[in-house]
């Protein structure tokens, strides 16, 4: 690989960092982090230390990591404070990961009171059409086929029980 | 004459494994680990637990052992495939796989990968075994002369070692190991008793499952990365790089690259599987780390990028792990994995206790075992290698399909693992988690290394000062500790060696480092 | 464009459903039972630990005895892993989603005892309709075999000297194998706090520590040493139960014989819900006693090594009753609550 061709490379992926992360987000990462580590460093001393024959102790190690940790996102705030302002705003979108996650949380909530059948054909239909399919009726069978093939498959062979839900399986 | 008479029981052995019954236990073993490998969170532990009331009614024990021991090491090949294909492993161990098996994927390589992978396997399997035949006595003993000291030496070396898998950035890479650490806190501690993070929450009192960690990580982390980026990058079919099986879809320069990382994979996995708490994960992050600084040493560094070393090292090493585990399995009854520990209950139900008196008391069934061993590696090599022309068209699936599929894949695999939706949630956390991880380039092997690292590095280090009365000498006075601690220090020391050389003579370094992971 | 208040309002009836309430949402993740005469549907065995391990071995085994004698009529038998917290997970369970229902029962025993007392948990096993204990194992104290202990009494003898000398390895922090240990130095009329155990993940973890010589005494279910005590690389010090076992011909001594005062088996009983109608509770015990009658639970028995350990009804819930003021009493001691 030619030099020319390794610093375009480089500068490509660091124009892809920049997409991915805005100096602004990684600021928040930082600052998210570092509440996180002190709270969880504070916590420490909230962990049960019975006093006895271990020299090192329940407290030990966990001081140790969150030391370290808040250490670590101070760098990286620093870092974040130190890199170039980019004026280029992301283009990705926020929809399609949070509508997972709520489709997710709902699974979830309803997988045992509906029972394991209809609660996934419904998460993988949801799924597949927030992820951009347009096609419903393969959408609708492959949802019910893939299913229905897991479901019988792990109760019936490997024994491992799923919900029967309003099926009454 | 030991080697002739092992030997002669050896093929005592083939030819009861050679029975129609037997290979076909075999067979089934093999293809149903190789599923549950792929299947994310269902691992071979849970399978061989959940096969056992079945195989009660066996009249021979012997079909029960074949399948189990298949069940094994085909998960251990399996996961590999949903690594390279669709970075999501299934199991710790095949997360190093995912590191540059995916990278390959995505240049249209994953039939190279694949096949890597299941040679290697193959290779690996098959030279492990040869050990386990003529060895197994010894390296068993040598085993059981672990001290914690030792383990923790060991731990430790590994930590160091593996620093090659934490990326572009010195901070996010240690920032992604310090989480992973904190995640591995969780839970009661094992030694105390003392509940630690738990938010007085019943549900973490056993910690969070690794693998809630690698699912949410990967599955589904990945799963929502892609989403938000559906718009921006139109979907485009994965162009494949031609690949004949005639050459195992491998290239001559694959070959070439792929035949020592094999060997080197499987000397480190074969011992790290023979010692207690060893496991297959360690093996597999410290054979990426090695190839990945072989290839800086010779130059041709496609590390990164998808590099086929860092496929073959791993996927060779956590294969040889499973015929180590069964040294001290069947040498001394110890089990060194939870696998290894469902399949001594099997042994124990069927009546037959392994250990030391094992091959004098039930050669038979031993010797079948290790030959069925021969005959399963060799099973996995012949369905995999054609079976990679059907692999690779998951890449074909449309992405909403493929990633859907992943998602409900993913909450069986936590759902399973205690029944309740709880483990749903705390996989969707540690997703969104790995979301925000992977918009931040941030590495993600670091925190299952850390997960899996630093319980065990805890644990080993406040059991050797208990047991030492707080004395921390013990650390550098017993020689097999000092030796293995002074192997870390060098790790941690050498890649910097030229320039603190260079600094000392006054003169400006040549190369920064030798062979250090690329910092910014 | 509409897919940005599409989210907002997807991530809100998330948040709505979050915050509607921790006890809602633990019903509707768990889900839960109706009451009825038993048995007049399915009967489910809870496992409150992961698939593989004694109680789960127990349950398998009993749903198989069941099954092969059809003692449930058409009715089948299903177990379910709930695992969790030394069983601290699915005992709450039990406790409070299936009240009354004698169609869900759980396997429990003194390892949950010692996990839910050290967990400081509201729930204990007293909470729950006990059916019967089924069955026990015996606890062994063993060393390396090139070690100078000879007899329990030298052991003891050393713990007096010096406790910090003794390292014991066992399972679990508050298990069965730590209440032996904190049983046998009570009984010895030393000081309990004092005892140095090192808790190890199952029994194989905890062979290899005995082995290397990590450990001055190793405890743990007699199962778990058997092979290594056969191929003499591990010597006896005492078994815990009340009657000596035989092993390799040879009968082993007991914590009673060598002259301490001490006993602990790790028993393995079978609960139901609390608040099972008394009619549902007596054909309970008909159907237990009618699996622990049979010929196949007697040759599960033999196979795993586990001793008779029956009591029903009222016995049963006297004995767990005991148990768990002596564990709660012995986890002080130790200094570990």
């Amino acid at each position: 690989m030619s030099t020319s061709e390794e610093l375009l490379e480089e500068a490509v992926k660091a124009s892809d960092v920049e997409v991915e992360a805005s100096r602004l987000v990684r600021i928040i990462a930082a600052l998210v982090l570092i509440v996180l580590s002190a709270t969880f460093l504070v916590g420490v001393f909230d962990i049960r230390s019975p006093k006895g024959f271990d020299p090192a102790g329940p407290r030990f190690f966990p001081l140790l990591v969150t030391s370290a940790w808040l250490v670590l996102s101070i760098a990286y705030l620093i870092e974040g404070l130190r890199s170039p302002r980019t004026t280029r705003s992301t283009d990705r979108s926020w929809f399609e990961p949070v509508a997972l996650s709520a489709l997710l949380v709902l699974y979830a909530l309803l997988v045992v009171p509906l029972g394991y059948l209809i609660a996934t054909a419904l998460l993988f239909f949801a799924a597949a059409r927030v992820l951009g399919s347009r096609q419903l009726v393969r959408d609708i069978v492959v949802a019910v086929v893939l299913t229905v093939v897991v479901y019988v498959a792990f109760t019936q062979f490997l024994d491992i029980s799923l919900p029967g839900g309003v099926l009454g399986l | 004459m030991i080697g002739l008479s092992v030997f002669g029981e050896l093929m005592h052995g083939f030819s009861a494994v050679l029975e129609p019954m037997n290979l076909l236990w075999a067979i089934l073993g093999v293809t149903l680990g190789m599923l549950v490998g792929i299947l994310p969170g269902i691992g071979p532990a849970l399978t061989i637990a959940l096969l056992l009331p079945i195989t009660f009614n066996f009249s021979d024990p012997i079909g029960a052992f074949i399948m189990f021991a298949g069940i094994y090491y085909g998960a251990m090949y399996g996961g590999s495939t949903t690594s390279i294909l669709i970075n999501t492993p299934g199991e710790s161990a095949s997360v190093a796989t995912a590191i540059e098996g995916h990278k390959m994927a995505l240049k249209g390589r994953a039939r190279a990968a694949l096949a890597t992978a299941a040679i290697g396997s193959f290779v690996a399997g098959t030279i492990s075994t040869v050990l386990l035949t003529f060895v197994a006595k010894p390296i068993g003993n040598l085993a059981s002369h672990f001290q914690a000291t030792d383990y923790f030496a060991i731990t430790l070396l590994a930590m160091v070692a593996v620093t090659a898998i934490i990326g572009h950035s010195l901070v996010r890479g240690l920032l992604s190991l310090v989480v992973g650490l904190f995640i591995g806190l969780i839970g009661l501690d094992s030694l105390s008793g003392a509940p630690r993070y738990t938010f007085g929450t019943l549900r973490l009192l056993d910690g969070i499952d690794v693998v809630i960690v690698i699912v949410g990580l990967f599955a589904i982390g990945e799963t929502l990365h892609v989403a938000s980026k559906l718009r921006s990058t139109p979907e485009r079919p994965a162009v494949l790089e031609k690949g004949r099986l005639r050459t195992g879809y491998l290239n001559k320069s694959d070959w070439g690259r792929s035949w020592k990382p094999w060997l080197r994979g499987t000397a480190l996995g074969f011992p790290f599987g023979a010692i207690p708490s060893g496991g297959a994960e360690v093996p597999t992050f410290l054979s990426y780390s090695i190839e990945r600084r072989q290839a800086r040493k010779k130059g041709h560094d496609e590390f990164g990028e998808g590099a086929i070393e860092g496929v073959a090292g791993p996927e060779a090493a956590n294969n040889a792990s499973f015929s180590g585990v069964l040294v001290p399995l069947l040498t001394l009854g110890l089990p060194t994995s939870a696998t290894a520990a469902v399949m001594l209950a099997a042994f124990q139900i069927f009546n037959v206790q392994p250990g030391p008196q094992l091959f004098e008391d039930e050669s038979t069934l031993v010797w079948t075992l290790i030959a069925s061993l021969y005959i399963g590696n060799l099973i996995l090599l012949i369905m995999n290698l054609p079976l990679i022309q059907i692999w690779v068209q998951v890449l074909k699936v449309p992405r909403p399909l493929l990633y859907a599929g992943i998602l409900v894949f993913a909450c069986l695999g936590v759902y399973s693992l205690s029944g309740s939706g709880y483990e749903v949630l705390m996989a969707l956390v540690i997703g969104v988690v790995g979301f925000f991880m992977r918009k931040l380039d941030f590495p993600i092997a670091p925190v299952v290394l850390g997960v899996i690292l630093g319980p065990a590095m805890e644990e080993q280090f406040r059991r050797s000062l208990v047991i030492s009365n707080g004395d921390a000498s013990v650390f550098v006075t017993r020689p097999l500790s000092a030796v293995i601690i002074v192997l870390t220090v060098l790790a941690l020391f050498v890649p910097y060696l030229p320039r603190i050389v260079a600094r000392l003579r006054g003169t400006q370094p040549t190369h920064d480092r030798l062979t250090f992971g690329e910092d910014d | 464009m509409s897919r940005p208040r599409t989210a907002l309002v997807a991530a809100g009836l998330v948040v709505s459903l979050l915050v509607s309430g921790c006890s809602a949402l633990e019903k509707t993740l768990d889900g839960g039972s109706v009451a009825g005469d038993f048995p007049s549907r399915n009967v489910e065995i809870m496992v409150p630990a992961a698939p593989g391990g004694g109680w789960d071995l127990t349950a398998r085994q009993f749903q198989h005895v069941v099954q092969e004698k059809k003692l449930l009529g058409e009715r089948a038998v299903s177990v379910v892993n709930v695992t969790g917290a030394g069983g601290a997970v699915g005992i709450s369970k039990l406790v409070t989603k299936n009240r009354k229902d004698p169609h869900t029962l759980m396997i429990t025993g003194l390892v949950m005892v010692g996990a839910l007392t050290l967990n400081q948990s509201e729930i204990t096993v007293s909470d729950t309709t006990p059916i019967a204990t089924l069955t026990a194992e015996q606890e062994v104290l063993v060393v390396k075999s090139d070690s100078p202990l000879k007899s329990l009494k030298d052991l003891v003898e050393m713990y007096k000297a010096d406790p910090s000398q003794v390292s014991w390895g066992g399972g679990t922090i508050g298990g069965t194998d730590h209440i032996t240990a904190g049983t046998l130095v009570k009984a010895a009329g030393a000081d309990p706090s004092k005892v140095k155990y090192i808790s190890y993940s199952g029994g194989g973890e905890a062979t290899a520590a005995i082995l290397s010589g990590d450990v001055t005494v190793g405890i743990s279910g007699l199962s778990e040493f058997e092979e290594q005590i056969t191929a003499g690389k591990m010597r006896v010090l005492a078994t815990s139960g009340t009657e000596p076992v035989t092993l390799n011909g040879k009968q082993l001594p007991t914590m009673k014989s060598e002259g301490y005062d001490a006993e602990v088996q790790n028993w393995r009983a079978i609960v139901a819900p609390p608040d099972v109608p008394a009619a549902d509770r007596q054909r309970l015990i008909d159907f237990v006693t009618k699996v622990n009658q049979s010929p196949e639970w007697a040759e599960i028995r033999k196979k795993n090594g586990w001793t008779d350990f029956f009591k029903t009804g009222d016995d049963a819930t006297k004995f767990i009753a005991e148990e768990t003021t002596r564990v709660q009493g012995l986890e002080k001691e130790l200094g570990i609550l």
